[in-house]
């Protein structure tokens, strides 16, 4: 259920998106009309301070923003994937994956981004990266304690008794069996990654030539309030929002249907129902 | 209204939708409990409908069930059409339950005798002592000393944690008992000792118990009447020793063969498999759905569904046999 | 269609040849840890206890006891898929302590195994054939995927399933006892000589119960297998095994011919499991013969294991750990008091 809501979202937001990329008139650099104007049928979306078209500079904007959220999803799932397979399922891995895992999630990592971005130039790639090596950590996590989970089944004990060697195992038989929680937790981890991203930019931190949702708050919210302009804040504002909620609702919809309900009674009766 | 009844099961029809079809897991099954302590067994094979029967009485069918048509009846009052407030207090106040699975469903971060303290203070409206009181007495009756009411789940046996779950089901005093394979997954020794438990229970207490299994030696001793089920349907209904010693059906002749008892008896024994899948059954079936499987089987059996009829020996069977 | 005896046992040739199956003082001791909420105690449990017993080809060995009783653990063992810690287990010629991977194959290639639940022993996502196909692959070598379908329709056809309808089936789609059959094609692909079938048939319904031990019955038969049979219940080790071991908390109790150790125990232990069977006459309550539960046999540290349980139990069970003594013939048993 909540999955269609999400997928709906996504679908309206990138139909939007895409459409006002190829058939907006004016470029998001581009002065073309009067500034602070308020939304209206020639600009939808209002004019910034400068009289920037906001629609086409919301359109544009979102690319960047979702690419860093895609790459960073992307490299933060790999990564935690590998790590939290084989560090769950090898023995000898385990308390060195599990140590890393322990040590990003326990630093105060968003500052720790801040930081970075703060002392070396802002780039979108560097806060891809950054992000890669902060989310890893969360992905290994939840599929290392799937790994254990699965582990000392039968079937994979089967498996070894029909001659196929550790490795084969942990590649054939336990990776398939988790990799739809890291779908999961791709997802998810888009949602994170377009949020922090966006945060990031806001204040500052990231390339604010470059037209991003990020770039856009960077700058109203300097000069909005002054001037009135509430669109220019609420537009990249609620998009972001509406996104960064659909691929989340997504996420928990994927995690939720994996959740094998092999109990008729399941739980039932427990004190907090009966 | 039937004074007389405690709990009364009237045409019961289930339905499982599964993508576009269907499966008909209670096909018109009734039952009858008067309001003094009776034991009712009920046996089956999986996808007999047992466990849809005992999720039926407390009105837990969820889609994809489906609830065709039928009546439970519960001291007169219909639990299918109860009220939600309503039918919170007659779960576990009144009808409660202690399943196979049950055991390991048991809240890992909380000592065992939480649940139970919690249920007593929610229903009962009692004090936190007063309430801790019921709770270690109920654990104790179960034979869980008090040194070890404190202990979380992982820390007892599977038969410990089966016994915390007969004290939970007990902790309201309810009228009716249903236990749904309860004993399963527990080596012979622990088993006996958890039958043994419930028997002592509900005769101390004067419940009525729906006791459903798969193994029928287990009914000995432990109820009074014994239903057995086939595919959605009671197909022989009787005094235990009575379906035990003498089993009319086909279908519970088959099961007393099979049982694997200290007396067994060795015999040839064939190696046919049994086509599954045959779950499936039709909606108004027109005749025996163990007609496949029948040793006995005849024209009539194909073109006639049998009702359940009273024979000879006070059984009740559903089979032409005896028509 | 074949009508098997159950419990014909002149399967049994007594070659008096090597035993495919020797097992020798096995100890095998896991470090646990106890997760309170805010303590995590280390403790060791001693799962098996210098357990001894071997099996000959063609001849069948039950185990029996209840769970604890270290069966599944000794059988893993002997699968090669837990590590022993003392004692020594040799599997037709193979010495499990000292082979290393090629080794391992070659025990693979020896010894398999039935899983008791037919539900989680099969991967989900595979079909019925490929789950024959990969010990056909990996431990015969077979390449060629005419012949690797010829094998795998001979081997469903022996356990009594029909190739046509079940081979591209997955888990999900068959019944308990199909699985189970599964399972067993799947432990014949390699053709062993010794099969280990750890409580087969618990998981199923009564009827499937003696089809699928009168299948493995037959499969004995047929293929000369040696089957060590592990279960709680002695009512079906009664219908398929020659000898009987009673094992608890990871010791032995008592071993014999099965029919002798049913009809008359000597041990107490034997005596409570005879006592809790369900069967069709007057039920009898065990609450005097089982006094203690499993936890406070686990803290016994001196004497008899079984003391705390025991209803015979006197002075000297509480300090000295009984022998492993012959009653007479291949019956043996560990009690200061036995019964007969």
């Amino acid at each position: 259920m909540s999955a269609k809501i999400g997928i709906l979202i996504i679908a309206c937001v990138l139909g939007f998106l895409f459409s006002a990329v190829l058939f907006g008139h004016h470029s998001p650099q581009a002065i073309v009309g009067p500034a602070d104007a308020p939304p209206s049928l020639k600009y939808p979306f209002g004019t910034d301070y400068l009289g920037h078209d906001l629609l086409s500079q919301v359109a544009f904007g979102a690319f960047p923003t979702l690419f860093i959220g895609l790459v960073a999803a992307l490299g933060g799932t790999s990564i935690g994937f590998l790590a939290g397979l084989y560090g769950g399922y090898y023995q000898r891995l385990q308390p060195v994956i599990s140590g890393a895992i322990d040590v990003v999630l326990s630093f105060p990592s968003i500052v720790l981004l801040i930081l970075i971005a703060s002392l070396f130039l802002a780039s979108n790639n560097l806060i891809a990266i950054s992000l890669v090596l902060i989310l890893w950590a969360t992905v290994a996590r939840g599929v290392r304690a799937q790994v254990a989970s699965l582990k000392n089944l039968p079937y994979v004990d089967a498996a070894r008794t029909s001659g196929m060697s550790e490795w084969r195992v942990v590649n054939r038989v336990i990776a398939p069996a988790v990799a739809p929680i890291a779908v999961s937790y791709f997802v998810l981890t888009v949602s994170i990654g377009i949020v922090i991203a966006t945060s990031v930019e806001w204040i500052g931190l990231g390339n604010v030539t470059e037209v991003s949702w990020g770039s856009i708050l960077y700058y109203a919210q300097t000069y909005a309030f002054i001037r009135g302009d509430w669109w220019w804040v609420v537009e990249p504002g609620l998009m972001l929002a509406l996104v960064a909620i659909g691929f989340a609702l997504i996420g928990f919809a994927i995690e939720e249907e994996l959740n094998p309900r092999l109990r008729t009674y399941g739980d039932k009766f427990t004190s907090e129902n009966i | 209204m039937e004074t007389n009844s405690l709990l009364r099961i009237s045409d019961l029809v289930v339905d499982y939708h599964i993508g576009k079809s269907f499966v008909r897991a209670l096909d018109n099954v009734s039952l009858d409990f008067s309001a003094s302590g009776e034991s009712v067994g009920l046996v089956g094979e999986s996808g007999s409908g047992k466990t849809t029967f005992a999720m039926s009485i407390l009105n837990l069918i969820e889609p994809p069930g489906r609830i065709v048509s039928g009546k439970v009846e519960y001291k007169g009052q219909n639990v299918l059409t109860m009220s939600k407030s309503h039918l919170m207090k007659y779960r576990w106040g009144e009808v409660s339950m202690i399943y196979q699975s049950a055991m390991d469903s048991l809240n890992p971060v909380k000592q065992v005798s939480q649940p139970i303290i919690e249920v007593i203070r929610k229903h009962k409206k009692a004090s936190k002592k007063e309430a801790k009181e019921r709770a270690l007495q109920g654990l104790q009756d179960v034979g869980i000393p008090l040194n070890r009411a404190n202990a979380y789940p992982h820390e007892l046996s599977g038969g410990m944690r089966q016994r915390v779950v007969i004290a939970l089901a007990l902790a309201l005093s309810p009228r009716l008992l249903i236990a749904d394979e309860p004993t399963s997954a527990l080596d012979v020794v622990t088993q006996r000792q958890i039958l043994d438990l419930i028997k002592r229970q509900i005769a101390e207490r004067g419940l009525s118990l729906i006791f459903i299994t798969h193994e029928m030696s287990l009914l000995n001793g432990l109820v009074e009447q014994i239903a057995v089920m086939y595919r959605g349907e009671i197909v022989e209904k009787g005094r235990a020793w009575e379906v035990l010693t003498n089993p009319k059906h086909p279908y519970t002749e088959i099961l007393i063969a099979s049982l694997l008892t200290s007396n067994s008896k060795l015999r040839p024994f064939e190696t046919r498999v049994n086509p599954p899948g045959e779950s499936a059954a039709v909606s108004g079936s027109n005749y025996c759905k163990f007609v496949n499987r029948c040793k006995y089987a005849f024209d009539r059996c194909r073109k006639e569904r049998p009702l359940l009829k009273e024979t000879s020996g006070g059984n009740l069977v559903a089979c032409h046999k005896y028509t | 269609m074949s009508q098997v005896y159950l419990g014909d046992k002149s399967v049994y040739r007594g070659s008096g040849e090597q035993p495919i199956l020797r097992v020798s003082n096995l100890s095998v001791s896991f470090r646990g840890s106890d997760t309170g909420i805010f303590r995590r105690t280390q403790h060791t449990i001693n799962a098996v206890r210098n357990v001894s017993f071997e099996l000959e080809a063609s001849d069948s060995l039950a185990l029996v006891g209840e769970s604890g009783s270290g069966k599944t653990t000794i059988a893993k063992c002997i699968l090669g898929l837990t590590k022993i810690t003392s004692g020594s287990i040799i599997v037709d010629g193979l010495d499990i302590a000292k082979i290393g991977k090629k080794g391992l194959h070659e025990l693979r290639k020896r010894v398999q195994i039935i899983y008791q639940d037919p539900f989680e022993s099969l991967n989900p996502r595979h079909d019925v054939f490929t789950t024959i196909a990969i010990p056909l692959q990996l431990l015969l070598g077979l390449r060629d995927d005419a012949q690797i379908t010829e094998q795998v329709t001979k081997l469903l056809q022996e356990v009594g399933l029909d190739p046509k309808r079940v081979m591209r089936r997955y888990p999900h789609q068959l019944s308990g006892g199909e699985r189970q059959r599964v399972g067993i094609a799947r432990a014949l692909a390699p053709n062993p000589s010794l099969l280990v079938a750890d409580e087969p048939v618990t998981m199923l319904d009564a009827e499937q119960k003696l089809n699928i031990l009168s299948l493995l019955k037959e499969l004995q038969v047929k293929r000369n297998l040696a089957l060590l049979f592990i279960t709680h219940d002695l009512a079906s080790a009664r219908l398929l095994s020659r000898r009987t071991l009673v094992l608890f908390l990871g010791r032995m109790m008592e071993e014999g011919d099965t029919e002798l150790v049913f009809s008359h125990p000597s041990h107490p232990y034997v005596e409570l499991i005879m006592a809790a069977m369900p069967n069709l006459d007057k039920p009898r309550s065990i609450s005097d013969f089982a006094k203690a539960t499993i936890e406070e046999s686990l803290r016994v540290s001196q004497g008899c294991v079984y003391r705390a349980r025991c209803k015979y139990a006197t002075e000297i069970c509480s300090e000295v750990d009984p022998a492993w003594t012959n009653r007479g013939g291949t019956r043996f048993v560990a009690c200061h008091n036995p019964r007969n």
